[in-house]
């Protein structure tokens, strides 16, 4: 089956738009909460791994990466949406405020996926438990985060989180 | 089916060599390539080895731009950075389409291919830059759809392999995740296009036949599990076997078609699913995976009955409708549903035992069954494959004997009967031959 050269020309454009496009929108989803989240902050503990596909990064474990839903609620399926609503304590830090697998009517929360089924004990993920850098820079955010640390993270009204810092305890 | 149809470039590559030696004619050589489905004088212009070249030259450009980038250039404003980006994968796909209005089609998919590299690259850079740890398959998934088109506009096997192999990739990332791959079949559609309408490749022939089977398999599993986990049982097992199976027969229906290409195709399935059901038996000649298989289960033995006779009936109608030798495909069909329904109809592991020997007695048959097709049809892999697997089959009750010794001894008795009668008769058959 042979198409003509216009056509193929046409589609070729089309191709590397589509390519564009993607990278754009990737680019804007990453800047979105960025641009437009509330700034709060949240204890971290880092580990580092290496991935074939994403360079070096460090490994970021929240405090609030695992959490319990309340007894009334039932037990998340693997990869299903849980909500955690935040809250800040008295040294600027935010903490968990409760767990639920539906969204929040009001207040400041985070969405993640559950990791784990079959128990109301989740580990949740938040998108933001990678920190890449360059394989030393890694090793020494580990070193230096080993007394702990906190990661400055934006947080859009959704729920949609981006990281932006760590640093670490003095 | 002989496999000397899979050897076309070699055949091409003789047919220049007797005829430089004034072997035979130009016009001879061109018949003889004919026959093969190949262009002579295509073939002997010998442009693939630069294609190869040229392809794995990019591919390394490529890896070296990904290595030095991915090494997390942190000293770089992360607007230049991303500009870079843009900048690096639309200048080398302006370019390679600048090399297509020119009619350079060779070096328009070269580049396009490292386009196609700097495209993944920037997808993985944009999420380093931001720290975007959000579900990391969707960028291989993105990255597949990017280069899908081209593949498909361009006609070119590279770019189809490029987005096969990221596709598989996503698929097993995903799967790995727990995430059913629901768009897979989408590149499947375009690879099966590509393999049976536009170019002959068996990398991506088998490829396609492959992906197929994996994706049908992973979604019997999230069936299995309700919808949102894989849940492997053994009615993958049962699934497998079918689909090789129904592939036997597929392949038979390919072999008599007049296309020489999907005479090709037919010829590399037919060979392959017979060496997977010959090793599928290997595997069941131990007693210890009947007493698992009557142990077993079943989530629903029914489903699992349905399923096996539905993969029969499609693999002995491909057959019947093909070249209406049916009677190999439907040998193993019958053998496949039977054996099933005794397994799931016997309670008492005690009778493992006798599914053992009599799955030993019929590859010692499928064995001679192979080896006297292979001298009476001259084809000398069928010939090789029966002669391993008896010898397979005679090493295995060696080591894993047959009950006790004086079982074995009984079982190795029974082999010597079949293979020396089938020697008898084969002497007889040829006598009769030459009188004739």
């Amino acid at each position: 089956m042979k198409l003509d050269n216009k056509k193929i020309m046409y589609g070729l454009i089309a191709t590397i738009a589509l390519q564009l496009a993607v990278l754009i929108m990737e680019y804007g989803n990453a800047v979105y909460p960025l641009l437009t989240g509330t700034e709060i902050k949240i204890k971290v503990v880092p580990v580092d791994p290496r991935s074939l596909f994403r360079g070096n990064y460090a490994r970021l474990n929240y405090d609030i990466s695992r959490v319990s839903l309340p007894e009334e609620s039932r037990a998340p399926r693997v990869n299903e949406v849980i909500y955690v609503k935040l809250k800040q304590d008295r040294d600027g830090l935010y903490f968990e405020e409760g767990v639920s697998l539906s969204k929040p009517d009001s207040g400041l929360f985070i969405k993640g996926r559950a990791r784990h089924a079959h128990s109301r004990d989740v580990q949740v993920r938040y998108g933001i438990e990678a920190f890449f850098a360059p394989k030393e820079k890694a090793l020494d955010l580990e070193r230096e985060l080993r007394a702990g640390g906190v990661a400055i993270i934006k947080l859009t009204k959704n729920g949609k989180p981006a990281l932006l810092d760590i640093v670490a305890n003095k | 089916m002989r496999l000397i149809r899979l050897l076309k470039r070699d055949i091409a590559k003789e047919c220049t060599d007797w005829v430089k030696d004034s072997i035979i004619s130009e016009d001879q050589a061109s018949k003889i390539c004919d026959r093969y489905g190949i262009d002579y004088k295509k073939a002997s212009e010998q442009t693939y080895g630069y294609a190869v070249l040229m392809g794995l030259g990019y591919l390394f450009i490529g890896l070296a731009v990904i290595t030095l980038l991915s090494a997390n250039w942190d000293d770089i404003p992360r607007s230049i950075r991303m500009l870079g980006l843009l900048l690096l994968t639309t200048s080398t796909h302006l370019f390679a389409l600048k090399k297509y209005k020119e009619n350079q089609i060779p070096t328009a998919i070269g580049l396009f291919f490292l386009g196609s590299l700097f495209y993944g690259a920037s997808i993985m850079l944009i999420a380093q830059i931001y720290h975007i740890d959000e579900h990391y398959p969707n960028g291989i998934f993105w990255w597949a759809v990017g280069v899908l088109p081209l593949g498909a506009l361009l006609q070119s096997s590279l770019l189809i392999s490029l987005t096969m192999v990221l596709a598989f990739i996503w698929f097993f990332v995903e799967s790995g995740l727990n995430y059913f791959p629901m768009l897979f079949p989408i590149f499947l559609a375009v690879l099966a296009w590509h393999v049976f309408k536009v170019k002959q490749s068996y990398v991506l022939f088998l490829s396609f036949v492959v992906g197929l089977g994996v994706y049908l398999e992973y979604a019997l599993s999230w069936w299995m599990g309700d919808g949102y986990r894989f849940n492997f049982e053994i009615e993958n097992a049962v699934f497998c076997i079918g689909l090789f199976i129904a592939y036997h027969g597929f392949s038979k229906w390919l072999v008599s078609q007049k296309d020489p290409k999907l005479v090709d195709y037919g010829t590399v399935l037919g060979l392959w699913a017979l060496r997977f059901m010959i090793f599928t038996l290997l595997i069941l000649s131990f007693d210890w995976l009947w007493e698992e298989l009557i142990e077993t289960n079943w989530i629903n033995s029914g489903f699992s009955i349905v399923l096996a006779a539905v993969f029969s009936i499609i693999g002995v109608c491909f057959s019947y409708f093909g070249n209406r030798q049916f009677y190999s495909t439907l040998s193993f069909a019958l053998l496949y549903v039977f054996g099933l329904y005794m397994v799931m109809q016997t309670y008492d592991d005690i009778y493992a035992l006798y599914f053992q020997i009599v799955n030993n007695i019929v590859l010692i048959i499928a064995g001679v069954w192979l080896i006297v097709k292979g001298i009476k049809e001259s084809v000398t892999h069928y010939f090789f494959l029966g002669v391993t697997t008896i010898l397979a089959t005679g090493l295995l009750r060696y080591i894993d004997l047959v009950g006790d010794y004086i079982g074995a001894s009984i079982l190795f008795i029974i082999f010597a009967v079949i293979l020396l009668s089938a020697a008898r008769f084969w002497k007889s058959h040829q006598r009769s031959l030459q009188k004739s």
